[in-house]
């Protein structure tokens, strides 16, 4: 299927004599890689390890906020619409700001994609823990279940497929942000490799990158899924995959 | 001395915007050690409401509710509970849903493990310890919530129509189970069921219970042999058991179009 298009965009292209700034040709974007793969692929592994701190990050305090969420009415009321009012704004306009605030290293990028893949996780998390079947705590408190039991053995595991789906969507988010934050602030990885190709019309090498993201967006996706399938087989999600 | 469960005037009362609900009225039964209380009555009537408090799980609004001269207000040490639904987790295997019970209390798993596949064998789930409870019927689902109440050995046990949602063969098979059970421990249950030959079956007394509000009509003494069998179900003393449970509730207007 994907053969068939890329074969079709080759030929439509090639026939149209379009010019290489505007659309290149399949052809000459594996060119292009070829033409400085190790660069390439450094860029890739930075852009990579950003993403894997900001989403590390964002698991962490997502999960973490989301419990706070769950047993305090005050961190109900406080902390959950201040994150929402958070989230709304765009964390393009703030990165800038985070430059400002933690230099011009990796600091401002993995924050940012931190801040964009907090979202959907501390969502998905508060409702899977709140979704809990109000007789299965009925069934652990007359087995003199503490709070702390309760979470940790029921809450918890019973929240995971709702988890998984937040974090599926959350590393997405998290390639997006620091796209975002290599943007602004530069120096390395493919959204610099973009900004820089892009400021020279160096369209081929722009695709290079953009398929690069891809390769990076599906491999991510794909390793929580892996992941999501050992642990949550028995669920009826799981039931009917592969 | 005074009886193993007291309850004496009990009454439950809950505040909706529709205003007072009263769930329980007045309900007084003592229940000595021991015995097999089944309570029958229809929907509405407040049977599980007088579990829950029973269990701790709910106070009440007034009345003396004691386990062993205590007071209930949070839920006993040394009871166990059956709910309607099995509650089992999904995402541990059967053993390990058994032994949820004492990891709950905070007790070591492994003081209980043997305890647990014991009783497993026992109630027929032998080859099934590893098993996941989705590839379980409802019937033996419903035996691994049985086995994961009795792992701790409780005094008290409560079952909370545990059966309502099993197809009459395996009803019949838990019945004798749960008999088998209790003639062996000679622990005290307090059995809630909607089925009146399921009460008279299993129960020494038989407290039928009727709604708007829940209170206790009648307690009847059931005087028949143990261990009771298939046979007992067709003799005529129990027929007779069931026939006037079944009139007493005709008298209460419960059988409009002949559901209970």
């Amino acid at each position: 299927m994907v053969a068939v298009l890329l074969l079709a965009w080759e030929k439509v292209v090639q026939g149209l004599g379009v010019r290489q700034f505007l659309l290149p040709a399949p052809t000459q974007i594996v060119e292009q890689f070829f033409a400085a793969p190790a660069y390439l692929l450094q860029q890739s592994i930075d852009t990579l390890i950003t993403t894997a701190l900001g989403f590390g990050l964002a698991v962490v305090l997502g999960v973490g906020a989301a419990i706070g969420i769950v047993y305090s009415r005050f961190l109900d009321r406080t902390l959950y619409s201040l994150l929402v009012a958070m989230n709304a704004v765009p964390k393009l306009a703030l990165a800038p700001l985070f430059v400002i605030w933690l230099g011009t290293g990796s600091a401002p990028k993995v924050a940012i994609a931190m801040l964009i893949a907090i979202f959907p996780i501390l969502i998905d998390t508060v409702l899977g823990l709140k979704s809990t079947d109000p007789e299965m705590l009925a069934m652990a408190r007359v087995n003199q279940a503490t709070r702390a039991r309760v979470l940790w053995k029921i809450r918890f595991p019973n929240a995971l497929p709702s988890i998984f789906a937040g974090m599926k969507v959350g590393v997405s988010f998290a390639l997006v942000g620091t796209i975002v934050g290599e943007f602004v602030a530069g120096g390395s990885g493919l959204g610099h490799v973009i900004l820089v190709a892009q400021g020279s019309f160096d369209t081929p090498t722009v695709f290079v990158a953009l398929a690069l993201l891809c390769v990076l967006g599906v491999l991510s996706f794909k390793l929580i899924e892996l992941l999501e399938r050992r642990w949550l087989k028995w669920h009826a999600s799981q039931l009917s995959a592969h | 001395m005074s009886d193993f469960l007291e309850i004496d005037r009990v009454n439950k009362i809950y505040e909706t915007e529709r205003g007072r609900f009263h769930a329980l009225k007045d309900i007084s039964v003592s229940i000595k050690q021991g015995e097999f209380l089944s309570i029958v009555g229809p929907s509405g009537c407040g049977k599980s409401t007088l579990l829950k408090c029973i269990a701790g799980l709910e106070p009440v609004s007034s009345g003396r509710l004691a386990l062993e001269d205590q007071i209930v207000v949070e839920p006993p040490r040394n009871m166990g509970v059956v709910f309607q639904r099995d509650l089992l987790m999904e995402w541990r295997n059967i053993l390990d849903n058994v032994l949820i019970a004492p990891e709950l209390h905070g007790l070591p798993r492994s003081r209980y493990e043997a305890r647990a596949r014991e009783l497993l064998l026992l109630f027929g789930l032998g080859k099934f310890m590893d098993s996941f409870p989705r590839e379980l019927s409802g019937g033996m689902r419903q035996r691994v919530s049985i086995c994961r109440a009795l792992l701790l050995d409780p005094q008290l046990l409560l079952m909370d129509e545990p059966f309502g949602a099993l197809d009459p063969f395996t009803r019949d098979e838990l019945n004798a189970e749960i008999q088998r059970t209790w003639l062996a421990t000679g622990k005290t249950v307090v059995f809630i069921t909607h089925s009146i030959e399921e009460a008279v079956f299993l129960g020494s007394r038989v407290v039928i219970m009727a709604r708007g509000p829940g209170r206790i009509e009648e307690i009847v003494p059931i005087e028949l042999d143990r261990p009771r069998g298939l046979e007992t179900r067709e003799s005529s003393e129990f027929v007779a058991y069931v026939k006037r449970i079944r009139d007493k509730f005709r008298e209460l207007g419960i059988y409009k179009g002949g559901r209970l």
